[in-house]
């Protein structure tokens, strides 16, 4: 039988579905007035980007599967192939100056980032076939995956395509899903050879990346320790910071890549080839590199030294990531800001 | 049976076990903030009626504990209850009456500010203004249509609706939309060619220039979750290709769908309102020789059209701007510049409920104690 209690228990109890439910969270259609403002911060402090410049690629027909986008970043050729069940895969061509003789180091960084074992220069004879590109000799390596990295489900396969032209190499790289990439990789070859490069320019279009909001993972340089003497220059592509330093032309870079940024040997010969110095060899890193203390553990403090000018990398492998600070530029300056810039880079929160 | 219930929610006993609860709750809840952050925490443990273990491997939760909002409304209908069965009115007992009047409306009261309270962050440079204010967490997946040339058409999709795999659709959406991948923090590198061989976060718009990976969560106070997701549409006229959006994106993307445009965007959750505020002037005063803030203050102009009001507001640590049921706290700037002011924004209606709880509470016991007070002096003047 029922009573004014009972109810009252029973009303309570209502209370306590009602209370625990969630707040409204349906989808809300409204309007509002035009937006008239702009974010402010981004009107005064964009900086102009001066437009970097690559050659052209022509090609003739495309099979009717490959579509061609327009030169993104430093590609001068962007190419969707689509496959079955809506797989894509990717063509991408890039030229790089004074990369003639560095076939090993390229194929490994591939293979580095596939998750494959890193290989020799003996044993990249066997990987190497030979193909034409624009009507020239040129080299193809092929790769794939043990791992299932496109979208969890299938293996990854890369073709690239390498050719040295005076003082460029070009780099065609066709990367995607083993069974696509597979599959087009003739007509992938057969591109190869009706390229033709072409050396005026144009302006590559850069992604767009708000300076804010930073990711919850991100340091903003506000948490930095910046020597006063240091001026922030605009942020640039690819850079997390830019400073000029006092006294001469030097400068102090901060970026960050996934992984390994690529390796140690193939970045450090990068860096000398910049120099206009000779590549080094696995032996010789110990006289280049040193270890080096910072707040997020252990660093390598890279030292080279070329005709004036000099450079110094700290290397700080963090979260899955390579954080590189580098100095760079005229010998006295770089000398002279030695101590503030590994101060900067030993406690820089990342 | 129903005697049974009632006597089992009015019992003392029950009152002593979610005591017992309710600190070993906070206790273990505290500690947890260490590891999980001090929101997911608090959403773990406090703001839930259950909290669940989770089997490593295991795809379902084992439910191991009452929550936050179970324990508060147990005791609630527990001290209802036993008010109806064992407490008869007296005017010797008015101040444990009064005391436990307070405690009902406090609770009842907490239930609604987590119900109906918003914060959000209304971020101002100096010369600016804006009309709305941004959730801190939270973010929603926007499409706009801009088609009306005199206001836009915003169709907003919660961020609790954002789950890999999912298909969402809407009448105002000529489109549906699956969400391919959603990561709740995340970060997005710009993609260099030949140098990763990662694959590009999407096909289409700024996506297919960037790689996007998955972030662990936030969990320190000074950081938090930006979020990111990949989305397709399907129907007739819907674009082909996948989509990147994220907070980190300047901008959003244009989808086109038949003969209309839609900016599509995953933002903080904006937070509109009938009025603007403009900073006019942000004044940050350090302590002489050194970087630790002294004061920091906003000259705003505050402007409500349909009231008819325009008003300049300085608002200041420890005096905030209260306007239409909403509280603009001086919450903070950015280091290193001095033009730009971070303002909290709470919005409350419940905001009374706890100070009239407590003064409830505290007449109550004052009462109480006086009642006690005079009854044991007029027994030793008797004696």
């Amino acid at each position: 039988m029922f009573t004014a209690k009972h109810t009252l228990t029973l009303a309570a109890s209502g209370l306590v579905v009602l209370g625990a439910g969630c707040k409204d969270q349906s989808i809300q259609v409204y309007q509002i007035p035009k937006e008239q403002l702009k974010p402010i911060r981004q009107m005064a402090e964009t900086p102009a980007r001066p437009p970097a410049t690559a050659p052209h690629l022509r090609w003739g027909d495309l099979p009717t599967n490959w579509k061609a986008k327009a030169p993104s970043n430093m590609r001068a050729a962007s190419i969707e192939i689509t496959g079955k069940d809506g797989l894509i895969a990717d063509v991408g061509a890039i030229p790089l100056p004074r990369m003639a003789g560095k076939e090993l180091e390229f194929v490994n960084m591939w293979r580095g980032g596939m998750n494959l074992p890193q290989t020799t220069t003996n044993a990249i004879a066997e990987l190497r076939e030979d193909v034409t590109i624009a009507g020239t000799p040129g080299a193809l390596f092929e790769m794939v995956s043990e791992d299932l990295l496109v979208e969890k489900k299938y293996k990854q396969r890369v073709v690239v395509g390498m050719l040295t032209e005076q003082d460029s190499t070009w780099f065609f790289k066709l990367t995607g899903p083993d069974e696509l990439v597979a599959a087009e990789k003739q007509n992938f070859v057969n591109w190869l050879e009706t390229v033709e490069i072409d050396t005026s320019s144009h302006g590559p279009e850069t992604p767009q990346m708000s300076q804010t909001p930073a990711p919850a993972s991100t340091t903003s340089p506000g948490d930095w320790k910046i020597p006063s003497t240091w001026t922030a220059q605009p942020p640039r592509q690819m850079l997390l910071a830019s400073f000029a330093l006092p006294g001469g032309d030097a400068k102090v870079e901060v970026s960050s890549l996934g992984g390994d940024g690529g390796g140690l040997l193939a970045n450090i010969n990068r860096w000398r080839g910049q120099l206009g110095l000779p590549q080094a060899s696995e032996s010789q890193l110990s006289e280049i590199t040193s270890p080096l203390d910072t707040v997020d553990g252990k660093g390598t403090l890279v030292d080279i030294q070329g005709n004036n000018q000099k450079l110094l990398v700290v290397i700080v492998p963090h979260n899955g990531k390579s954080w590189f600070y580098k100095s760079m530029g005229a010998t006295d300056v770089v000398d002279r800001e030695r101590d503030a810039f590994l101060e900067f880079a030993q406690t820089a929160k990342r | 049976m129903a005697d049974k219930i009632f006597k089992f929610f009015s019992s003392l006993k029950l009152t002593v076990a979610c005591m017992v609860c309710a600190s070993i709750l906070v206790f273990v809840g505290t500690l947890a903030q260490v590891n999980e952050g001090l929101y997911d925490a608090q959403v773990r443990y406090f703001r839930s009626l259950l909290i669940y273990w989770y089997p490593s491997g295991g795809s379902f939760g084992i439910p191991v504990f009452p929550g936050g909002y179970l324990l508060g409304w147990v005791l609630l209908i527990n001290l209802l209850t036993a008010h109806y069965t064992r407490f008869k009115f007296a005017w010797s007992k008015l101040g444990i009456f009064m005391t436990h009047f307070g405690l009902i409306l406090l609770l009842i009261g907490q239930f609604a500010t987590e119900r109906l309270q918003t914060e959000s962050m209304l971020e101002l440079v100096e010369g600016g203004s804006k009309n709305y204010s941004e959730a801190g967490r939270e973010v929603e997946l926007v499409f706009i249509d801009r088609s009306n040339p005199d206001e836009d058409t915003v169709i907003s999709i919660p961020q609790s609706w954002l789950k890999s795999g999912r298909e969402i659709s809407n009448p105002a959406l000529p489109f549906t939309v699956h969400i391919d991948t959603f990561y709740p923090n995340s970060d997005i590198q710009t993609h260099a060619p030949m140098v990763s061989t990662n694959a590009v976060a999407a096909t289409q718009g700024t996506g297919a220039k960037v790689e996007l990976s998955n972030a662990p969560l936030a969990t320190t106070m000074d950081s938090r979750n930006v979020p990111s997701a990949v989305i397709s549409f399907g129907g007739e006229d819907a674009p082909s290709g996948t989509w990147l959006v994220s907070p980190m994106l300047n901008g959003p993307e244009v989808i086109s769908a038949g003969s209309k445009n839609y900016d599509a965007e995953l933002r903080f959750t904006r937070y509109y309102m009938p009025y603007s505020i403009q900073l006019v002037d942000f004044k940050h005063d350090k302590y002489i020789g050194t970087d630790t803030p002294k004061n920091y203050s906003s000259r705003v102009i505050l402007d409500d059209p349909t009231n008819d009001e325009t008003r300049e507001v300085t608002i200041w640590m420890n005096h905030p701007l209260r306007y239409a049921g909403t509280t603009y706290f001086q919450a903070g700037f950015e280091r290193g510049r001095d033009d730009l002011t971070r303002l909290q924004v709470v919005k409350n209606p419940t905001w009374l409920t706890p100070y009239i709880s407590v003064i409830i509470i505290g007449l109550g016991l004052i009462i109480q104690f006086m009642i006690h007070l005079v009854r044991f002096a007029n027994q030793r003047k008797r004696a």
